[in-house]
């Protein structure tokens, strides 16, 4: 049977539309993580590059009785260094002027975006540092307790300072995810000790940090590693040796009014930074299958 | 499916070959290394080998200290790509270009590129990269030779039709 005739129906009124709904979702996207696991710097003043030092050692030799010892190679110290140069990363919007009559997009919304956005530029930066490290481990498939131990292994045998500082291992999520499993699997009496188990009992922090193993490694997963071949290129390091960036305080943006060019308003924000590698065998690279 | 080898500018080592296998070009403006790096075991043997490690230098075409720094550490260039060119086919990238020029007509990313052009020369080979240029000339002119035949049989098939 066909529909009824002349019935009053919803869209013979006038209705109201697109009322907004209590729920508003934020976007799915990652957290930032690496600057806080990192030495950091505020920009150099009036250059845009920094030195930033790797102090050289000395070697003492035993001597003889009524010896002369000439100073040689063994009593040269020498310094060396990584140089950062600083650069600008930057994202512009524009909103047209009936956005910000009518819409619900404010300039407050646009530059928080804005900040989140060279935030998420910034970080993908500092993981693609992951790769360029000497040392890696390379998992026969997926990563293994074994993996970050061995990892944790070298930093030690390069005799990194500061050894009472916990490790910091920034898995993928894949990662994470397989060294809850391999405890969850394992059925060691050691897991059934609640102080132990905070990498697979906790939830995931605002900074990726999601537990730690034994208390001398803390694990932090996020998004956004660099690959290679078919292996995710994640990293077990010492915060405070391995890597170093240089970040100015904030974003700044810029608020431009445009009118012959389509009446809109320009937001454009800049953000100086450098992220470097500082000491290569405070880090190792861990690679797992992606 | 078979993964096809990627091929670099810059012919690799044949440990790298497998890390090439199935290797996907970026969408942003990259340098591929080659690195040298320790490879750990858990039998305790460690073993000097290589790897891939790519560096990005999108809005970031300033990048000479990174890439001088991985060089000191016996990286080799292996290859590099999509540098935002003012001549870019695709807008965007062609106005970031124009944009990061500041004005002085000068593409930062085409200063770049001289500057790993200039590290990777002593490792490319010349001849054999000429060699394979002209062979695609070649064909592109061989080509040519058959579709300008096959004009002109077309030609003269439509000067009979009209007369």
């Amino acid at each position: 049977m066909g529909a009824v005739s002349n019935i009053t129906e919803f869209g013979n009124s006038v209705n109201v539309t697109d009322v907004l709904a209590a729920g508003i979702s934020p976007a799915l996207v990652k957290a930032n993580c690496m600057m806080a696991v990192m030495h950091t710097e505020g920009l150099p003043a009036g250059t845009m590059t920094a030195k930033l030092t790797r102090r050289g050692s000395l070697t003492a030799a035993a001597l003889a009785e009524a010896t002369a010892l000439a100073p040689d190679a063994n009593g040269e110290l020498t310094d060396s260094s990584v140089g950062a140069t600083i650069a600008k990363c930057a994202v512009v919007s524009g909103v047209s002027v009936e956005q910000g009559q009518f819409g619900s997009i404010t300039a407050d919304r646009i530059a928080a975006e804005h900040g989140a956005a060279i935030a998420r530029y910034v970080d993908n930066d500092a993981l693609s540092l992951f790769s360029g490290l000497s040392t890696s481990v390379t998992s026969a498939s997926i990563l293994t307790i074994d993996d970050v131990m061995l990892g944790q292994f070298n930093i030690f045998n390069s005799e990194c300072p500061n050894k009472e500082v916990p490790l910091k291992a920034v898995l993928s999520h894949r990662g994470h995810y397989n060294i809850k499993k391999e405890i969850v699997q394992s059925g060691a009496a050691v897991w059934s000790n609640e102080s132990y188990l905070e990498v697979l009992a906790g939830t995931p922090q605002a900074n990726c940090y999601v537990g730690s193993l034994l208390g001398s490694i803390d694990f932090h997963a996020t998004s956004g590693h660099a690959t290679s071949g078919g292996d995710t290129v994640q990293a077990i390091f010492h915060p405070m040796w391995a890597f170093a960036g240089f970040f100015a305080p904030a974003p700044v943006t810029w608020v431009k009014e445009k009118g012959s060019e389509g009446f809109y308003t320009e937001y454009a924000t800049y953000y100086f930074y450098d992220v470097l590698e500082w000491n290569d065998l405070c880090g190792v690279k861990l690679l797992s299958d992606t | 499916m078979k993964q096809e080898v990627y091929k670099t500018i810059v012919q690799p080592k044949e440990e790298t070959i497998k890390y090439l296998t199935g290797w996907k070009r970026p969408g942003y403006a990259f340098i591929l290394f080659e690195t040298k790096e320790w490879h750990v075991f858990h039998d305790g043997e460690k073993r000097l080998g290589t790897g891939l490690m790519t560096l990005n230098a999108e809005s970031r075409p300033e990048i000479y200290h990174h890439v001088d720094m991985y060089l000191q550490k016996g990286f080799r260039i292996l290859d590099y790509g999509n540098f935002p060119k003012f001549n870019d086919k695709n807008p965007q990238r062609a106005a970031k270009a124009l944009h990061y020029s500041q004005g002085a007509g000068l593409n930062p990313w085409d200063n770049l590129e001289k500057f790993v052009k200039q590290k990777m020369s002593s490792e490319i080979n010349w001849d054999e990269r000429a060699s394979n240029y002209e062979n695609e000339i070649s064909v592109l002119k061989k080509k040519l030779e058959e579709e300008r035949k096959k004009l002109e049989v077309k030609q003269s098939v439509l000067k009979k039709d009209s007369i």
